[in-house]
């Protein structure tokens, strides 16, 4: 009876496995600063909405393995879902230009916002190239109530593609550097609202 | 003296002649005596017969004035007027052209021709300047006559008119005088000529003249029926009115026929006899001479019940009523009770196919017979409810009760049922009495109190049903009103639970979105599962593993 038991547990312990062992990302990391008080002189600018392609619906990160061939990963997952990540990160690099107040579509004061801006996200990963792509299009639509009294809305399209090459091995450096093209993002919408705005 | 005085011329001897008596100037008034003699003769013999005609009066007559014509020719003069010897007329002495005397027959016709107007026409204008003559019809006599009778009136038929004499004759109170026309299909065919009243039958005989060529329709089977002014008759079968000519609107006349059925019969060639009927029905009855005859003893009234109303057989005139309570009965029974009416009924062999004849009469009886003892009886039925004429139904009743044959006065007697208006009557009766017998006047109290109470009570249910109404209303609106306004408020309250700012929908939203991030958890092991579903247990979770690599590396492949 004991060689039996024995021989059960021995079996039961030979089939335990090793669990899977899951990395989650972040896409932007805590900030050490804290906003000012936004300053309601500023004009206003609302980031209305942000599209993501339908294969970044998902957890895992992605990796270009070839030229129409994608790989996800299982143990390398989002800790939240990309498009509030990249919407949450794209605010913070526009606000952190000082040009103007970027406030989410949820904010209060989103209302009275002059300029709207609409994201489409198309590519958002890593290659096996070593590199991190980010592309899409965005449109800015400016309200031109200053100079134009019969309040003319100006709408213009734009498309981005920021890439970065990879300097270390893994998803984290890669997930850091796809965090510096949204940045690279902020800046060219913020110009292009700028030019807009001027126009 | 001259013989003398020379001898040789002696005197002769005077030849001594006779002297003529009568002178040749008498032959003059010889002569006009012969002329006189000759005038005389032709006058004599030149005039025509002398007659006495004898008048009732001579009104207007004029001896030697008054002239006698014929078809407005002068044939002779009156002579002489004188008065009868009894003192009853007046002798007229009429002298004749000598060429009429061949025509004096005895059955001449003299009448006194003046301005006459009648119903039939206005006659002898011609004589109001002219005077009056007297007329002579030719006769058709073989004997010669020279007294004649004048008649009081032109005559309505001349004598010698083609056509044929007929006597008619009714019981009737029909009055017809001369003149009065006979019409047939509207043609006026003849007149009535004379009128005489027979004491002995108390019959009026009627003596009528049709002309030619319409007294050929005169046959056996003619029968002549009255249709003086409008008549109307009101029978079982209901109103019928009918006239004939407009003459016979303002007189009375009569017409002729053969009645449908019967054959036309041999022409009639010499006077006869025929019955005014007083309709067209009444001789059209007549054409069937047989008929059996029954009696029926009636239970009920005989009102409405006349003589000649007809006996029908499941609907066809087989007959009709002879006769009602003639029979000899004595007035005691009719008071007695249970007295039966008779109704003497005929039912005429000719009308059900059979011959009109004593064979057709044979075998109804027999029928009759054999029917009653199957439950033939006769019944009384209204026949038209506007005069509740009678008449006499025959019908089967196959659950009568039997019936034993029996006469009546010598007649046959075909039981009777209780007719349908009896029946009805008896019954009304009968609930006419119960009536009677209630109390009316303590059910109209008992009544008048019952409804004054039913009468306040309705007031207090009327007011009572006023109350609950508004009650009921009022409940109704309040309830309906705080209930609408409830599930407003709590569809209200549903709907701010469920907007997009509420407490509902951010928990709504936040459960969908951690069940969102659940199921992202779950991908990778679902993941794995699906490549290697045995993994779970088997294999550590790790696999294959592609990372990115740095630039400084070509193959970014590595294995864990």
């Amino acid at each position: 009876m004991k060689a039996i038991t024995i021989c059960l547990c021995m079996l039961l312990l030979s089939c335990t496995s090793e669990p899977l062992n899951v990395r989650y990302y972040l896409l932007h990391t805590p900030v050490n600063k804290v906003l000012p008080q936004s300053d309601t002189t500023k004009p206003v600018a609302v980031l209305q909405s942000l599209k993501v392609a339908d294969y970044l619906r998902q957890s895992s990160l992605v990796l270009q393995v070839d030229d129409h061939e994608l790989h996800f990963s299982r143990q390398d997952v989002w800790a939240e879902k990309l498009q509030s990540a990249f919407y949450n990160a794209l605010l913070q690099d526009l606000n952190n230009k000082g040009q103007r107040n970027y406030l989410a579509s949820s904010a209060p004061e989103a209302t009275v916002a002059n300029t709207v801006i609409k994201v489409q996200l198309n590519h958002f990963h890593a290659t096996d190239t070593s590199k991190v792509v980010s592309s899409g299009r965005y449109w800015l639509t400016a309200n031109n109530a200053i100079k134009d009294s019969n309040k003319t809305l100006v709408t213009s399209a734009h498309s981005f593609y920021f890439e970065s090459d990879l300097t270390q091995d893994g998803y984290s450096h890669g997930v850091e550097q796809l965090r510096k093209l949204i940045g690279k993002l902020a800046n060219q919408i913020e110009k292009d609202i700028a030019a807009l705005v001027n126009s | 003296m001259s013989q003398e005085q020379s001898p040789s011329t002696l005197p002769e001897e005077a030849i001594v002649k006779p002297v003529r008596t009568v002178s040749k100037i008498w032959l003059v008034p010889i002569v006009a005596l012969f002329i006189g003699l000759w005038m005389i003769y032709y006058q004599w013999s030149n005039q025509g017969q002398l007659i006495t005609i004898q008048f009732k009066t001579a009104t207007g007559l004029e001896a030697g004035k008054t002239k006698i014509k014929t078809r407005d020719v002068d044939i002779g003069l009156v002579r002489n007027i004188e008065l009868s010897e009894d003192l009853s007329g007046v002798l007229v002495t009429v002298r004749m052209d000598k060429k009429v005397s061949p025509i004096l027959h005895a059955d001449n016709q003299f009448w006194i021709v003046s301005p006459r107007v009648s119903l039939s026409g206005i006659s002898g204008l011609g004589t109001i300047l002219s005077g009056p003559y007297i007329n002579m019809a030719p006769g058709i006599n073989q004997e010669m006559s020279d007294e004649f009778v004048a008649l009081d009136a032109p005559p309505v038929t001349p004598a010698g008119t083609p056509g044929l004499h007929v006597t008619l004759n009714s019981e009737s109170e029909f009055a017809y005088k001369k003149g009065d026309p006979v019409v047939y299909k509207g043609i006026k065919v003849g007149e009535f000529e004379d009128i005489h009243f027979n004491f002995e039958e108390r019959i009026v005989y009627y003596n009528t003249f049709i002309e030619a060529p319409y007294h050929k329709l005169i046959t056996s089977n003619t029968k002549f029926w009255d249709i003086s002014g409008v008549q109307m008759e009101l029978g079982a079968s209901g109103v019928k009115v009918s006239t004939g000519s407009l003459e016979t609107l303002l007189t009375n006349g009569v017409t002729f026929g053969i009645p449908e059925g019967m054959p036309v019969g041999e022409q009639i060639e010499e006077r006869s006899f025929f019955d005014i009927h007083p309709n067209y029905a009444s001789a059209s009855e007549e054409r069937f001479k047989f008929n059996a005859q029954y009696v029926i003893l009636v239970k009920d009234t005989i009102r409405g019940l006349q003589v000649g109303a007809p006996v029908e057989y499941r609907g066809v005139i087989v007959g009709k009523v002879l006769s009602i309570n003639s029979l000899e009965n004595t007035q005691e029974d009719l008071l007695k009770q249970g007295y039966d009416i008779p109704v003497v009924i005929s039912i005429q062999p000719g009308r059900i196919q059979q011959p009109d004849n004593a064979e057709g009469i044979a075998f109804i009886r027999k029928q009759t017979s054999l029917w009653i003892e199957q439950g033939f009886r006769a019944t009384l039925k209204t026949g038209n409810l506007l005069t509740g004429a009678l008449f006499v139904d025959l019908q089967h009743y196959p659950d009568a009760p039997h019936f034993v044959a029996q006469q009546h006065n010598g007649y046959e007697v075909i039981p009777t049922i209780t007719g349908e208006f009896s029946e009805i009557t008896s019954k009304v009766t009968a609930i006419l009495d119960n009536i009677n017998e209630i109390k009316l006047k303590d059910l109209s109290d008992n009544a008048n109190t019952m409804l004054s109470q039913i009468s306040q009570t309705a007031q207090s249910l009327q007011t009572t049903a006023n109350a609950v109404e508004s009650l009921l209303s009022s409940v109704q609106q309040d309830q309906i009103s705080s209930t609408l306004a409830e599930t407003l408020a709590n569809i209200s309250n549903l709907t701010r639970d469920y907007s997009a700012d509420s407490d509902t929908y951010k928990e709504l939203n936040h459960t969908m979105r951690s069940l969102q991030g659940i199921i992202q958890e779950l991908q990778p092991l679902l993941m794995q599962l699906n490549s290697k579903p045995n993994s779970l247990i088997f294999t550590n979770g790790d696999g294959t593993r592609l990372i990115p690599k740095a630039k400084q590396t070509n193959k970014n492949e590595a294995t864990k």
